[in-house]
């Protein structure tokens, strides 16, 4: 779409680092390839832009991240609750409505059923604010249950990363073998990981042996002692 | 922006989120730190701040992960999780700065030795320039350019419409101009 607030080769002029990202219409990718044809000085604006773009990049990717990232933010999401919506919570009470709740109502006057229903919401949205925001509200570091029941840490390990390790590949690893980051990494560089309940994952022995295998990554793991292996 | 394999990756990790899975996020956040921070570091250009914006980011993610939509990619919306809170935090140092009397506080644009002979280098005229652009023209640019974002993914970030977009790159491009020109680069208009 030709913009109004520019003139026409204003306008093309605008769309040339979307041409060049790739990240264009058809249509207008038509229009700068026409224009690129029959305008002489319009390949030199191109090839500027081009170079502003590997300029942008080059700048970019200078800038490096943290490192400690990842075992800052982990830590921050074990004690920090997921904020649920009002159509999330909708959705479970209305399922629960229809298989449990008003079975029995199935005969009875519909005023009296939507009475019902609308007592059990002001219920659940009195639970959630209890549970989300209230005095009931997580205030402390609690990963055994983290976001839900089947999120149960089954065991934790101490384990120390090889100093090359990348955080993606650690964090690949650990998504593979089914466990968290929990804590660290303290003054001597080991981090707590733990083994969360997860349907179909191998046993966490399996799991462990897993991560021993890990060839590069991991310099040692060791189960805490005082924590025997947990079952699936 | 184009639908890209990765697209459908980061759209599970959500999924696996809104469950409360907190391995997703270790795994969604190693995909995208990098770039976040990049984003956030060239709008606000304080190294500190921006590690914790990033983790302001991520946790936001992880907080309301119930209402992403998937209507646009997830690195759109964290993007623009991103811009907010850069924009949000140089508006409160602003205001900062203006009730404690002081100046903008000005970050030191002497350069290092290894600057200063690198500045007869056009590549680095141009990346010196793009660092005095105001910072809507600076953040159109990184995203169009570094972030390969389309017109309307750039739309959704900064809020608003898909012509201020392209009226805005052009304005930036020939702002850039102008300071390289200040800088006794002339590469020529446009």
């Amino acid at each position: 779409m030709i913009d109004m607030n520019l003139s026409e080769k204003e306008s093309l002029i605008a769309l040339l680092p979307f041409y060049l990202s790739g990240e264009i219409g058809k249509l207008e990718a038509r229009q700068v390839e026409a224009w690129l044809r029959t305008d002489p000085q319009a390949p030199a604006i191109l090839e500027k832009i081009s170079e502003e773009r590997h300029v942008n990049a080059i700048s970019n990717e200078a800038l490096r991240a943290p490192t400690n990232g990842l075992a800052r933010l982990m830590a921050d999401v074990a004690v920090t609750p997921q904020e649920k919506t009002l159509q999330a919570e909708g959705a479970n009470l209305l399922g629960w409505l229809k298989e449990t709740a008003l079975a029995p109502l199935k005969a009875a006057p519909t005023e009296l059923a939507w009475a019902v229903c609308g007592l059990l919401m002001l219920v659940t949205v009195g639970q959630s604010y209890v549970l989300y925001q209230g005095p009931g509200a997580p205030t402390k570091p609690g990963y055994e249950l983290a976001g839900g029941a089947q999120y149960q840490v089954l065991s934790t390990a101490v384990v120390k990363f090889v100093d090359d390790a990348s955080m993606g590949a650690i964090a690949d690893v650990l998504d593979e073998a089914g466990a968290v980051m929990i804590d660290g990494p303290t003054a001597s560089g080991q981090f707590t990981i733990g083994f969360i309940a997860r349907e179909g994952a191998p046993a966490v022995s399996e799991r462990l042996k897993a991560l021993k295998n890990a060839e590069g990554l991991i310099a040692f793991i060791a189960v805490k002692e005082s924590e025997p292996l947990g079952r699936d | 922006m184009t639908v890209h394999p990765s697209d459908d990756r980061d759209m599970d990790l959500m999924a696996r989120l809104k469950k409360g899975d907190q391995s997703a996020m270790s795994v969604l956040y190693n995909r995208h730190y990098q770039r976040i921070y990049r984003f956030i570091i060239r709008q606000i250009r304080d190294e500190m701040m921006a590690e914790d914006i990033l983790n302001d980011v991520f946790l936001d993610c992880w907080r309301q992960a119930q209402k992403f939509e998937g209507r646009s990619a997830v690195s759109t919306w964290l993007t623009a999780i991103a811009y907010n809170k850069s924009i949000s935090y140089l508006r409160k140092r602003r205001e900062t700065q203006a009730g404690d009397g002081q100046a903008e506080a000005m970050i030191d644009e002497s350069d290092s030795p290894q600057t200063s002979v690198m500045k007869d280098d056009k590549g680095d005229q141009i990346r010196l320039a793009m660092d005095e652009l105001s910072q809507d023209h600076k953040a159109v640019i990184d995203l169009a350019y570094y972030h390969d974002m389309g017109v309307k993914e750039i739309a959704e970030i900064l809020d608003v419409p898909t012509n201020t977009v392209k009226t805005r790159l052009f304005h930036a491009r020939k702002n850039l101009h102008e300071v390289l020109i200040e800088r006794g680069v002339d590469r020529g208009w446009p």
